[in-house]
């Protein structure tokens, strides 16, 4: 974990980089969007609906609880399993979730990866549970994005 | 300074293609002509022989030759990277906001394996019907990799050894012009517009003329 930690760490000071490089090219210029004070808050989620049977859900997850906490993975009726990845599709067993921070899951980045997907479709909403090490578990009704969509519909 | 934190665990990699992404969305400042990253060596188009999905050999160079092509290597248990190039693809050529020369689109699928000729099918057709799925031995694509100059795939494995089912790939599309030559190479992020802006740049490129 520590070292998953430092490599975190270096990604930081790159994305700060390349925010700047690219004038927030990024995500969905929702830099001023935060959670309320005091709570775990799940921003933005979405999911675009899958070519075959495998899906990424994406969203971004604001830890102002003042406790540092980690997403270890989440539940849905519509997959048969869930797999956190990060960039480049490795498997991760936890995502940190420092507390005051907003931590991203964006496409080309790390994502939850739904396997042996069923009755997805865009317009759709799925209802997913996600556990962390700390927070109580929290359900989120993620919207279905069009095929190869980059942001929530 | 924002508390806002990317996880990017494939740091290095991420922002080769984030930097790349970035100068090419400002492209033209720099005298390219291409708005995707202009490939300076000028490369033949690539000489490889692959199978179809519909189980025919299919000779990259001769099928494509005076086309406008797009050559994608990738996977259909990609959940991430892959469908975005093939629906931004499919959205430029659908959309004509400028009018495109006729172009060929063709994924290499690096998991031959896993990726039947029907798993393939029925992901392109996703997309769109046209786009041209092609597969082969192992050594078959690897070779086909080198011939394009994309970084071979490579079978990731876990702590112990064990093969992950994950299968790292060159996350970028080479562009080959109707003159035969690899002009163009699209990182990840790019924009249908800036596909829509560079096909038709290559589409008016003939053969033997000077590299624009």
């Amino acid at each position: 974990v520590t070292g998953r930690g430092r490599r975190a760490v270096g990604g930081v000071i790159l994305a700060v980089t390349l925010l700047v490089a690219c004038g927030g090219g990024g995500a969905d210029g929702d830099a001023a969007e935060r959670g309320p004070e005091g709570e775990l808050t799940v921003l933005g989620p979405f999911l675009p609906e899958p070519p075959l049977s495998l899906a990424a859900l994406y969203l971004t997850i604001d830890n102002r609880t003042g406790v540092d906490d980690v997403l270890l993975g989440a539940r849905t009726e519509v997959a048969g399993e869930v797999v956190l990845h990060g960039a480049g599709m490795t498997a991760l067993e936890g995502m940190p979730l420092p507390a005051g921070e907003q931590t991203v899951l964006e496409p080309g980045g790390a994502h939850l990866m739904l396997i042996d997907v069923v009755g997805v479709a865009a317009g759709g909403v799925v209802p997913v549970t996600l556990d962390f090490a700390v927070h109580e578990p929290v359900t989120v009704e993620v919207p279905v994005a069009p095929l190869g969509a980059t942001e929530a519909p | 300074m924002s508390l806002r934190r990317r996880i990017l665990t494939a740091a290095a990699a991420a922002a080769v293609v984030t930097l790349a992404a970035c100068g090419g969305s400002a492209g033209g400042q720099d005298g390219s002509t291409f708005q995707g990253v202009e490939l300076a060596e000028g490369a033949p188009r690539p000489s490889f022989t692959l199978t179809d999905t519909s189980g025919r050999p299919y000779d990259f160079a001769a099928e494509t030759a005076g086309t406008t092509t797009l050559l994608f290597f990738g996977y259909t248990s990609c959940p991430d990277i892959c469908p975005v190039h093939l629906a931004t693809i499919a959205t430029a050529l659908e959309t004509q906001e400028v009018a495109l020369p006729d172009v060929e689109v063709v994924m290499v699928t690096v998991d031959p394996e896993r990726d039947t000729p029907e798993v393939l099918r029925r992901y392109l057709d996703r997309f769109d019907p046209s786009f041209v799925g092609l597969y082969g031995t192992e050594a078959e694509v690897a070779a086909a990799q080198r011939a394009a100059g994309v970084t071979e795939a490579v079978d990731e494995v876990d702590e112990e050894g064990e093969p992950t089912g994950i299968v790292g790939h060159a996350a970028q599309v080479v562009g080959i012009g109707a003159d035969d030559v690899q002009h163009v190479a699209w990182p990840f992020g790019t924009r249908s517009s800036v596909y829509a802006h560079d096909l038709a740049v290559l589409g008016q490129l003939v053969p033997g003329a000077a590299a624009p």
